[in-house]
Protein backbone atom coordinates (compact mmCIF):
# COMPACT_ATOMS: atom_id res chain seq x y z
CA UNK A 1 0.00 0.00 0.00
CA UNK A 2 1.62 3.01 -1.50
CA UNK A 3 1.64 6.43 1.07
CA UNK A 4 2.10 5.20 4.90
CA UNK A 5 0.14 7.84 7.27
CA UNK A 6 2.15 10.14 9.12
CA UNK A 7 1.78 10.57 13.06
CA UNK A 8 1.62 13.51 14.49
CA UNK A 9 3.69 14.96 17.02
CA UNK A 10 2.07 15.60 20.62
CA UNK A 11 3.88 19.44 20.95
CA UNK A 12 1.60 21.70 19.23
CA UNK A 13 2.56 24.29 17.29
CA UNK A 14 1.18 27.13 19.48
CA UNK A 15 3.19 26.00 22.47
CA UNK A 16 6.18 26.46 20.79
CA UNK A 17 8.90 29.80 20.25
CA UNK A 18 11.64 30.85 19.03
CA UNK A 19 13.95 30.35 22.12
CA UNK A 20 12.11 27.60 23.36
CA UNK A 21 14.78 25.09 24.99
CA UNK A 22 13.91 21.66 24.58
CA UNK A 23 14.19 19.32 27.71
CA UNK A 24 17.83 17.89 28.03
CA UNK A 25 18.45 14.27 28.13
CA UNK A 26 21.64 13.23 30.14
CA UNK A 27 22.38 9.64 28.55
CA UNK A 28 24.46 7.03 30.89
CA UNK A 29 28.59 6.88 30.20
CA UNK A 30 29.99 5.27 27.55
CA UNK A 31 30.96 1.97 27.95
CA UNK A 32 32.50 -0.99 25.76
CA UNK A 33 29.92 -3.13 26.09
CA UNK A 34 27.24 -0.12 24.60
CA UNK A 35 29.50 -0.09 22.04
CA UNK A 36 29.50 -3.61 20.88
CA UNK A 37 25.66 -3.68 21.59
CA UNK A 38 25.21 -0.49 18.84
CA UNK A 39 27.79 -2.19 16.63
CA UNK A 40 25.64 -5.36 16.20
CA UNK A 41 22.32 -3.07 16.03
CA UNK A 42 23.78 -0.86 12.79
CA UNK A 43 25.78 -3.16 11.37
CA UNK A 44 29.03 -0.56 11.47
CA UNK A 45 31.97 -3.06 13.14
CA UNK A 46 34.73 -0.46 12.15
CA UNK A 47 37.07 -1.80 15.08
CA UNK A 48 37.96 1.68 15.91
CA UNK A 49 34.61 1.44 17.89
CA UNK A 50 34.58 -1.62 19.30
CA UNK A 51 38.99 -3.72 19.01
CA UNK A 52 40.70 -1.52 22.06
CA UNK A 53 43.86 -2.10 20.14
CA UNK A 54 43.16 -0.73 16.70
CA UNK A 55 41.67 2.61 18.68
CA UNK A 56 44.97 2.66 20.62
CA UNK A 57 47.30 2.06 17.39
CA UNK A 58 45.79 5.04 15.40
CA UNK A 59 46.80 7.09 18.34
CA UNK A 60 43.11 7.89 19.31
CA UNK A 61 43.21 7.25 22.63
CA UNK A 62 41.45 4.18 23.19
CA UNK A 63 38.39 2.92 21.39
CA UNK A 64 36.27 5.66 19.75
CA UNK A 65 31.95 5.93 20.29
CA UNK A 66 30.37 5.35 16.71
CA UNK A 67 29.49 9.14 15.85
CA UNK A 68 26.43 7.90 14.78
CA UNK A 69 25.44 6.37 17.98
CA UNK A 70 25.80 10.24 19.49
CA UNK A 71 23.30 11.23 16.36
CA UNK A 72 21.26 8.13 17.84
CA UNK A 73 21.13 9.90 20.66
CA UNK A 74 20.13 13.06 19.74
CA UNK A 75 17.57 11.05 17.55
CA UNK A 76 16.60 9.69 20.98
CA UNK A 77 16.12 13.22 22.34
CA UNK A 78 14.23 14.81 19.27
CA UNK A 79 12.06 11.49 19.33
CA UNK A 80 10.96 12.09 22.61
CA UNK A 81 10.15 15.47 22.40
CA UNK A 82 8.33 15.00 19.04
CA UNK A 83 6.55 11.83 20.63
CA UNK A 84 8.25 9.44 18.13
CA UNK A 85 10.03 9.83 13.86
CA UNK A 86 6.40 10.65 12.39
CA UNK A 87 7.15 14.56 12.53
CA UNK A 88 10.20 14.85 11.32
CA UNK A 89 11.18 16.21 8.00
CA UNK A 90 14.64 16.62 8.34
CA UNK A 91 17.92 16.03 10.86
CA UNK A 92 21.14 16.56 10.23
CA UNK A 93 24.42 17.07 12.47
CA UNK A 94 27.92 17.23 11.92
CA UNK A 95 30.50 15.16 14.04
CA UNK A 96 32.95 18.18 16.26
CA UNK A 97 35.05 15.47 18.33
CA UNK A 98 35.27 12.13 19.59
CA UNK A 99 34.06 10.51 22.54
CA UNK A 100 35.28 8.03 24.59
CA UNK A 101 34.13 5.60 27.24
CA UNK A 102 33.14 6.50 30.60
CA UNK A 103 32.21 10.13 28.81
CA UNK A 104 28.43 11.02 29.50
CA UNK A 105 26.87 13.08 26.73
CA UNK A 106 24.06 15.64 27.32
CA UNK A 107 21.83 16.57 24.50
CA UNK A 108 19.91 19.66 24.75
CA UNK A 109 18.18 22.01 21.76
CA UNK A 110 16.61 25.22 21.12
CA UNK A 111 13.87 26.51 18.63
CA UNK A 112 15.42 28.47 16.08
CA UNK A 113 12.63 29.47 13.84
CA UNK A 114 8.52 28.46 13.47
CA UNK A 115 6.64 29.25 10.02
CA UNK A 116 4.11 28.29 7.41
CA UNK A 117 4.68 26.57 4.42
CA UNK A 118 1.50 25.85 2.07
CA UNK A 119 -1.19 24.75 4.79
CA UNK A 120 1.91 23.15 7.41
CA UNK A 121 3.25 24.54 10.58
CA UNK A 122 7.16 23.91 10.23
CA UNK A 123 9.57 24.17 13.20
CA UNK A 124 13.40 24.36 13.27
CA UNK A 125 15.85 23.60 16.26
CA UNK A 126 19.43 23.22 17.23
CA UNK A 127 21.08 20.45 18.33
CA UNK A 128 23.55 19.45 20.59
CA UNK A 129 25.33 16.73 21.89
CA UNK A 130 27.84 17.52 24.57
CA UNK A 131 30.38 15.73 27.28
CA UNK A 132 30.82 15.97 31.15
CA UNK A 133 33.54 19.13 29.95
CA UNK A 134 31.11 21.06 27.98
CA UNK A 135 32.72 19.61 24.81
CA UNK A 136 30.65 19.97 21.94
CA UNK A 137 30.60 16.04 20.31
CA UNK A 138 27.73 17.01 17.89
CA UNK A 139 25.77 19.65 16.51
CA UNK A 140 23.09 19.72 14.02
CA UNK A 141 19.69 20.89 13.68
CA UNK A 142 16.10 19.63 12.74
CA UNK A 143 12.73 20.74 11.22
CA UNK A 144 9.58 18.82 12.06
CA UNK A 145 6.22 19.53 11.48
CA UNK A 146 3.73 20.32 14.00
CA UNK A 147 -0.39 20.09 14.53
CA UNK A 148 -2.30 23.44 15.68
CA UNK A 149 -4.84 23.09 18.30
CA UNK A 150 -7.56 23.94 16.18
CA UNK B 1 46.53 6.04 -0.96
CA UNK B 2 42.71 6.69 -0.41
CA UNK B 3 40.21 5.67 -3.07
CA UNK B 4 40.32 6.86 -6.50
CA UNK B 5 39.11 10.24 -7.55
CA UNK B 6 37.57 9.34 -10.83
CA UNK B 7 34.83 7.32 -8.52
CA UNK B 8 32.68 10.56 -8.13
CA UNK B 9 30.15 10.47 -9.89
CA UNK B 10 29.97 6.65 -9.52
CA UNK B 11 26.87 4.58 -8.25
CA UNK B 12 26.82 1.79 -6.37
CA UNK B 13 24.73 -1.39 -7.56
CA UNK B 14 21.26 -0.79 -5.82
CA UNK B 15 20.75 -3.36 -2.72
CA UNK B 16 17.62 -4.58 -0.95
CA UNK B 17 16.88 -4.36 3.18
CA UNK B 18 13.96 -5.79 4.60
CA UNK B 19 12.64 -3.95 7.79
CA UNK B 20 12.33 -6.11 10.78
CA UNK B 21 10.73 -5.15 13.73
CA UNK B 22 13.31 -6.99 16.29
CA UNK B 23 15.99 -4.80 14.37
CA UNK B 24 14.52 -1.97 15.04
CA UNK B 25 13.75 -2.45 18.41
CA UNK B 26 17.77 -3.85 18.87
CA UNK B 27 18.35 -0.33 17.54
CA UNK B 28 15.87 1.53 19.73
CA UNK B 29 17.15 -0.50 22.29
CA UNK B 30 21.20 0.07 21.75
CA UNK B 31 20.77 4.22 21.45
CA UNK B 32 18.92 4.29 25.09
CA UNK B 33 15.46 4.80 23.43
CA UNK B 34 12.86 2.68 25.58
CA UNK B 35 9.90 4.55 24.23
CA UNK B 36 8.03 1.48 23.64
CA UNK B 37 6.78 2.73 20.11
CA UNK B 38 10.21 1.04 18.92
CA UNK B 39 9.34 -1.92 20.94
CA UNK B 40 5.22 -2.55 21.09
CA UNK B 41 3.11 -2.15 18.29
CA UNK B 42 -0.08 -1.28 19.88
CA UNK B 43 1.75 1.65 21.85
CA UNK B 44 3.18 2.77 18.73
CA UNK B 45 -0.58 2.34 17.07
CA UNK B 46 -1.87 4.66 20.34
CA UNK B 47 0.85 7.12 19.64
CA UNK B 48 -1.16 7.26 15.64
CA UNK B 49 1.68 4.96 13.79
CA UNK B 50 0.27 1.87 11.83
CA UNK B 51 3.06 0.02 13.05
CA UNK B 52 5.95 0.25 15.20
CA UNK B 53 7.73 2.98 13.22
CA UNK B 54 11.39 2.98 12.33
CA UNK B 55 13.58 5.57 14.91
CA UNK B 56 15.23 8.98 13.09
CA UNK B 57 18.92 7.55 12.37
CA UNK B 58 17.70 3.50 11.43
CA UNK B 59 18.34 4.59 8.10
CA UNK B 60 21.72 3.97 9.32
CA UNK B 61 21.19 0.55 9.75
CA UNK B 62 20.09 -0.16 6.25
CA UNK B 63 23.12 1.86 5.08
CA UNK B 64 25.33 -0.44 6.54
CA UNK B 65 23.41 -3.82 6.50
CA UNK B 66 22.10 -3.44 2.93
CA UNK B 67 24.50 -1.19 1.68
CA UNK B 68 27.31 -2.52 3.49
CA UNK B 69 30.99 -1.29 4.44
CA UNK B 70 32.20 -4.11 3.02
CA UNK B 71 30.72 -3.42 -0.19
CA UNK B 72 32.60 0.01 0.22
CA UNK B 73 35.83 -1.60 0.77
CA UNK B 74 35.47 -3.98 -1.98
CA UNK B 75 34.27 -1.64 -4.61
CA UNK B 76 35.33 1.86 -3.61
CA UNK B 77 38.75 0.70 -1.77
CA UNK B 78 37.81 2.43 1.35
CA UNK B 79 40.07 1.31 4.26
CA UNK B 80 38.20 -1.16 7.13
CA UNK B 81 39.41 0.84 9.67
CA UNK B 82 40.50 3.93 8.68
CA UNK B 83 37.32 6.06 8.22
CA UNK B 84 36.06 9.05 9.83
CA UNK B 85 32.81 10.36 9.97
CA UNK B 86 32.36 13.68 9.43
CA UNK B 87 28.26 14.90 8.72
CA UNK B 88 25.09 13.02 8.50
CA UNK B 89 22.12 14.43 7.22
CA UNK B 90 18.49 12.66 6.71
CA UNK B 91 15.78 13.87 4.59
CA UNK B 92 12.29 11.97 5.81
CA UNK B 93 10.09 11.52 2.92
CA UNK B 94 7.74 8.73 4.14
CA UNK B 95 7.11 6.43 7.00
CA UNK B 96 9.32 3.34 7.15
CA UNK B 97 7.50 0.35 9.12
CA UNK B 98 8.21 -3.49 8.99
CA UNK B 99 7.83 -5.91 6.13
CA UNK B 100 9.02 -2.20 3.93
CA UNK B 101 11.23 -3.53 1.91
CA UNK B 102 13.62 -0.69 0.69
CA UNK B 103 15.78 -0.40 -2.21
CA UNK B 104 19.24 1.53 -1.36
CA UNK B 105 20.90 3.75 -4.25
CA UNK B 106 24.10 5.25 -3.43
CA UNK B 107 26.32 8.24 -5.15
CA UNK B 108 29.68 9.22 -4.93
CA UNK B 109 29.03 12.65 -5.12
CA UNK B 110 32.22 14.11 -4.62
CA UNK B 111 35.66 13.11 -3.63
CA UNK B 112 38.27 15.99 -2.52
CA UNK B 113 41.96 15.80 -1.26
CA UNK B 114 42.53 17.98 1.27
CA UNK B 115 45.56 19.14 4.01
CA UNK B 116 44.26 18.37 7.36
CA UNK B 117 45.91 19.70 10.43
CA UNK B 118 47.32 15.98 10.82
CA UNK B 119 48.29 15.89 7.10
CA UNK B 120 46.46 14.79 4.13
CA UNK B 121 43.09 13.58 4.18
CA UNK B 122 39.89 12.62 1.70
CA UNK B 123 36.65 13.92 2.22
CA UNK B 124 33.94 11.67 0.43
CA UNK B 125 30.29 12.82 0.09
CA UNK B 126 27.75 10.00 -0.73
CA UNK B 127 23.96 10.60 -1.07
CA UNK B 128 21.31 7.73 -0.90
CA UNK B 129 17.95 6.81 -1.88
CA UNK B 130 15.95 4.92 -0.48
CA UNK B 131 12.77 3.44 -2.49
CA UNK B 132 9.92 0.87 -0.79
CA UNK B 133 8.46 -1.48 -2.43
CA UNK B 134 5.75 0.66 -4.01
CA UNK B 135 8.30 2.90 -5.82
CA UNK B 136 7.77 5.49 -3.37
CA UNK B 137 10.82 7.10 -2.17
CA UNK B 138 11.02 7.04 1.81
CA UNK B 139 14.42 8.99 2.94
CA UNK B 140 17.56 10.10 1.43
CA UNK B 141 20.73 10.45 3.19
CA UNK B 142 23.74 12.53 2.52
CA UNK B 143 26.85 11.65 4.34
CA UNK B 144 30.25 12.58 4.48
CA UNK B 145 33.22 11.10 5.65
CA UNK B 146 37.11 11.81 5.90
CA UNK B 147 39.63 9.26 5.24
CA UNK B 148 43.22 10.56 6.69
CA UNK B 149 45.89 9.21 5.19
CA UNK B 150 47.96 8.62 7.97
CA UNK B 151 44.90 5.89 9.29
CA UNK B 152 45.09 4.54 6.01
CA UNK B 153 48.27 3.61 5.59
CA UNK B 154 48.11 2.27 9.27
CA UNK B 155 45.47 -0.08 7.74
CA UNK B 156 46.52 -1.05 4.88
CA UNK B 157 43.98 0.24 2.67
CA UNK B 158 42.19 -2.37 0.85
CA UNK B 159 42.63 -5.00 2.83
Amino acid sequence: MAGHKTAAARVFFEDVSEGTPLPALVNPPVTHTMLVKYAGASGDFNPLHTDPAVGQKFGLGGPIAHGMLIMGFLGHFVSDYLGGPGPLKRFGVRFKSMTHHEDIITCSGVITQKYEEDGQHFIKANVFAKDQTGEVKASGSFTAVLPTRE
Amino acid sequence: MGIKRELAGHTLAPTTFEIERGKIREFAAATGDTNPIYSNRAAAQAAGYEDIPAPPTFGTVVGFWALGHEKQTEELGFPIAGVLHGEEEYTYLAPVYPGDVLKGQQKIVSIVDKKGSTGPMQIITLETVYTNQDGQEVLKTSTIVVIPESMNENEGGNA
